[in-house]
């Protein structure tokens, strides 16, 4: 496979993944039996967006500025390793998978001083409640990558994707998919969807991520935004590796059958989201908690 | 306008002034205790301002389920009086709204703040006083310790809903206390309404909770046709609770799409909330406005149904109510909902008796609770209408209440629709008594709504008194949010959907 | 999952078309834009300006009295009790105004004022983000905006959302009076708002 593939993908990556939450839109639409917004909404939501200047409260320090250009960054930066279907990522290295699970932290953890620079009591909460779940939700990460890895005998995210199909026609699907199945549970967790999180509700007190950014305003909320596309296209890409890995001798079909995988998880989010309410919050570690089972069952049954 | 010193009447019936000056205070406090103790409601507790001494009439509104009439009982009190609240808890937020209209203080009453922040009204009907209250500016009950935070919400929100202002003292999510400040929506209606013959009364009436306008509306009617010893046509009056009846469809269908838009049920938040409109869209054909202005005129309604609207009323109803059940059906057969919505919020069966719940969300306390069997007024007294009660007072038990009515008015409406009386008279014309009291109960859609009237030597309203069932409520929410999980309050809020215009008047 | 696509089966797709299709039929007793003129007006009668409740409608010795939509409470009583029916409501539901003048119905008024602004027709016209702040309404302007977003009406198809915080919108959409009690309040959130390119 030719590295001009690898760029390919990570540019699809950067001009797709709005499209993506267009496509979780229209599936909960369908779903309710409304028109609603249009697939490319969010390119027009992050070209007006792009064009607003920030809003800066005076109690706000260069903080306040920075965390979402940190998010954003960060975000990018992982997505340089995660690999799209067989695709290799363009960065890959072994053991990258914790240079994706730090960097993303790292972008949080930025967000979250931001949030709390606003000494808002809300974006506390916010905040409070994002960093407890994605506490939870890590381990659960590491561990479904460490069985894919074992599984594969991969030592970086793409050398384990890679060769994701070819072990799948020899040992069977059910580690692959235990894995796989964690990992989408951590997407739900990690990217605010229901039944962890709604990502359009109004009701300030039942926020998690939404929380956090309230204060955040114009090109500022823009980058904020865009970065949850990213991360919700890596994630994506990460499950949809699992669950439908492709393989063809033409790296065009590839990289076309990567981006269906994407597509097709995302219909699954929205699909999820319309079929089912919010968890209460407290329920939340519970979830999380059956994704580390799934994950840790995976991982016996791998190194059996 | 002296009020009456002890009476009893029907709903809607008018008493005569009286020219003594009322029971003594002891008696007053006794009568009411009692009559709360035998499990009468206290409908309105205010207060009338006199000009022939330093004080003021307190009047209390006691509705009697047992014997289906209300009793009046008036007597005076000075600049301060010993407050009812610490025996009668039901008085809690009366008492307030006394002590901040009037400025006559209930000595221990043990939480004495002002509910709306609105400008203190003048006793001797001079000008009242230039010191304007701060809105939102009053002691906060706050918890001490260690890890307690306080989270304060509003008055702006982040969703479409009306100000209001929320304080929670928390321990991590856990809520350990809710205090709720309101008074943002406050425009002064009861005082506009009571300083006599406005035209615009009835518009006033009529947007003092817009979406309660036939509640309201029929209210303020009934009190003009009592005091005038007018009646409307039978028909007139079957037409009205057909409205009545659609409102509460209407709310009660969006509230429960709106419950589940609140735990992120997406199905049956769209659906609820579609065939809500097509419901609202109902009370426009009736009279061209969605939430029934116009259609309850004094002495009648301001429009009719022609056998064309009739029938096509019936199709409309026979498609929404197919519709509206299997949306509701999903709510409740969804298990992620079902676990939200349990267990959450709960007002035990004597403590919304203790604080004097009234309607959905007494009834779903297990109170029943309900003007249109306790005190029938209008149509109610030919058609009953079966009072819906479960006993578990959560989140859940309101949902349940709510879809038990929906049922119910889904009936009684096609009840009436398959025989309307005939007799078409016109509103007659209003000439209001002098000198007498009335109190009109109806059951608005989220309950019992009490108006009180007076009028003067000269046969004007001299007196208006509006109790709009979310202020008996209010206090319920923040009792139910007690140790509740912060992020359950949205919930819990829209399960009471209280209205803040209809408090703040 | 497959009880979810039954129910969803059975409630069928509900966005109208409008506009690009018809829109969908008003109630018999809708009353819309009034109009006035078109029958002549006896100049000396003053019966539609008493019956008005608010004071909407304006009397001039001589000449056709004008109605202030802004005031307006389309109750209907003026055409009731004009003895020439020179007032009358019509079924036109375009009301909207760009400017406080233009809500003024006159005998001379002519269709519907024009809504259109350039700039936010070109900067927002896929994308526009509001807030809306309640302030002394009766709270049917609020149930009413929760409608627009309901299956039937579906702004969201334009781009137009209502988000949860100031700093997310293009806009205010401010409802009722404003009380004294909601005049701080409303002025926190919106003296913050600045646009850089327009």
């Amino acid at each position: 496979m030719t590295p001009a593939f690898s760029f390919v993908s990570f540019g699809l990556a950067i001009t797709l993944s709005p499209l993506l939450l267009g496509v979780i839109q229209k599936t909960k639409a369908f779903f309710a039996g409304r028109e609603g917004a249009p697939l490319m909404q969010p390119y027009f939501d992050f070209v007006k967006l792009f064009r607003k200047g920030g809003v800066y409260s005076r109690t706000t320090s260069w903080v306040f500025w920075a965390g979402p250009i940190a998010n954003l960054a960060a975000a990018l930066l992982s997505l340089t390793f995660v690999p799209l279907g067989r695709i290799p990522a363009p960065a890959a290295f072994p053991g990258d998978v914790f240079m994706v699970a730090y960097s993303l932290s790292l972008g949080r953890f930025l967000m979250v001083l931001a949030a709390l620079d606003t000494g808002s009591a809300f974006e506390g909460m916010g905040a409070s409640r994002e960093v407890r779940f994605s506490l939870l939700a890590e381990p659960v990460f590491f561990v479904s990558v460490l069985t894919l890895a074992v599984v594969t005998q991969g030592a970086s995210l793409s050398e384990i994707y890679g060769t994701l199909p070819r072990h799948m026609v020899h040992q069977g699907i059910s580690t692959i998919w235990l894995a796989g199945g964690a990992v989408a549970l951590v997407l739900l967790v990690e990217n605010a969807r229901i039944p962890v999180d709604d990502p359009t509700t109004h009701l300030e007190l039942t926020m998690i991520h939404e929380a956090m950014v309230l204060d955040h305003g114009g090109i500022d909320i823009g980058f904020v935004q865009y970065g949850a596309a990213l991360k919700l296209w890596m994630f994506s890409a990460l499950v949809a590796g699992a669950f439908f890995p492709f393989s063809s001798a033409r790296p065009f079909l590839e990289v076309m059958g990567g981006i269906g995988g994407v597509f097709a998880v995302a219909v699954a989010v929205g699909i999820v989201e319309s079929s089912m309410a919010r968890l209460r919050l407290i329920r939340v570690p519970q979830l999380i908690l059956l994704a580390g089972v799934l994950a840790l069952m995976a991982l016996l049954w791998a190194a059996r | 306008m002296n009020p009456p010193i002890l009476c009893s009447l029907r709903n809607g019936e008018t008493a005569v002034c009286s020219q003594e000056s009322g029971v003594s205070f002891e008696q007053f406090r006794t009568l009411l205790g009692k009559g709360i103790e035998a499990g009468h409601r206290l409908s309105a507790l205010f207060v009338v301002p006199d000009d022939s001494f330093d004080g003021a009439r307190l009047v209390a509104v006691l509705a009697r389920p047992m014997s289906g009439d209300l009793q009046m009982i008036g007597c005076a009190v000075g600049s301060s009086y010993p407050a009812l609240t610490p025996g009668i808890p039901a008085a809690h937020w009366f008492e307030r709204e006394i002590f901040e209209q009037w400025g006559i203080r209930p000595e221990g009453h043990p939480w004495l703040k002002p509910i709306r922040f609105q400008p203190p009204r003048s006793r001797s009907g001079g000008r009242p006083s230039l010191l304007l209250p701060t809105v939102g500016v009053t002691e906060f009950f706050r918890v001490e310790g260690e890890d307690v935070h306080e989270v304060a919400v509003g008055p702006v929100h982040a969703g479409v809903i009306e100000p209001g202002h929320f304080r929670f003292q928390c321990h991590g999510e856990t809520v350990y206390h809710l205090e709720i400040s309101l008074g943002y929506q406050h425009r002064g209606i009861e005082r506009a309404v009571g300083e006599g013959n406005s035209p615009r009364m009835r518009h006033y009436i009529e947007t003092l909770a817009g979406d309660s306008t036939i509640g309201h509306a029929t209210a303020y009617c009934r009190v003009l046709e009592g005091l005038a010893g007018v009646r409307p046509s039978p028909r007139a009056e079957a037409v009205r609770m057909i409205a009545a009846e659609l409102e509460r469809l209407a709310n009660h269908i969006g509230d429960l799409g709106a419950m589940a838009g609140d735990v992120g049920f997406l199905p049956a938040a769209s659906y609820c909330g579609r065939i809500r409109g097509d419901v609202l869209n109902l009370t426009a054909e009736l009279c061209g406005n969605r939430f029934g202005r116009g259609l309850i005129v004094p002495g009648g309604t301001g429009f009719d149904l022609d056998q064309t609207l009739e029938s096509e009323l019936k199709r409309r109803l026979d498609d929404i109510e197919a519709d509206a059940l299997s949306a509701i059906e999903q709510l409740f057969e969804t298990p992620s909902v079902l676990a939200r919505f349990d267990g959450v919020g709960e007002v035990s069966e004597s403590l919304a008796r203790q604080i004097g719940l009234v309607g959905v969300a007494g009834r779903a306390s297990g109170l029943p609770c309900d003007v249109r069997s306790e005190f029938p007024y209008g149509f109610y007294q030919f058609v009953h209408v079966p009072v819906c009660t479960w006993g578990t007072g959560d989140c859940l038990a309101r949902a349940l209440v709510r879809r038990m009515e929906i049922q119910q008015s889904f009936a009684a409406i096609r009840a009436l629709l398959q025989s309307l009386p005939a007799d078409r008279s016109p509103p007659a014309v209003m000439t209001l008594a002098p000198r007498r009291w009335v109190a009109s109960l109806t059951e608005g859609w989220r309950g019992e709504i009490c108006h009180v009237a007076a009028t003067d030597d000269e046969g004007q309203l001299a007196f208006y008194k509006v109790v709009d069932p979310s202020f008996h409520n209010w206090f319920g929410l923040a009792c139910a949010m007690r140790d509740q999980l912060i992020s359950d309050f949205p919930l819990c809020n829209k399960s009471f959907n209280l209205s803040y215009c209809g408090h703040d008047l | 999952m497959f009880d979810i696509l039954k129910a969803r089966l059975k409630q069928k797709y509900r966005t109208l078309s409008y506009p690009k299709g018809p829109p969908p039929p008003l109630p018999a007793r809708f009353a819309g834009r009034p109009v006035i003129g078109g029958r002549p007006c006896d100049t000396r009668c003053r019966r539609c300006a008493d019956a008005c409740p608010v004071g909407a409608l304006q009397r001039e010795e001589g000449q056709f009295p004008t109605l202030d939509t802004g005031k307006c409470l389309f109750c209907r009583e003026c055409p009731g009790v004009c003895p020439t029916g020179a007032i009358s409501f019509t079924r036109e539901f375009r009301l909207a105004a760009s400017s406080r003048e233009r809500l003024t119905v006159t005998a001379d008024s002519q269709g519907i004022p024009p809504v259109r602004h350039e700039i936010a027709a070109t900067i927002f016209r896929r994308s526009l983000k509001l807030r809306q702040v309640s302030a002394g309404g009766c709270n049917a302007c609020e149930a009413d905006t929760n409608v627009l977003t309901t299956l039937a009406w579906d702004i969201g198809r334009f781009g137009i959302q209502f988000v949860a915080s100031p700093r997310h919108a293009d806009g205010l959409l401010i409802t009722g009076p404003v009380t004294r009690n909601m005049q701080l309040a409303l002025k926190k959130p919106t003296t913050r708002y600045r646009l850089r390119n327009s």
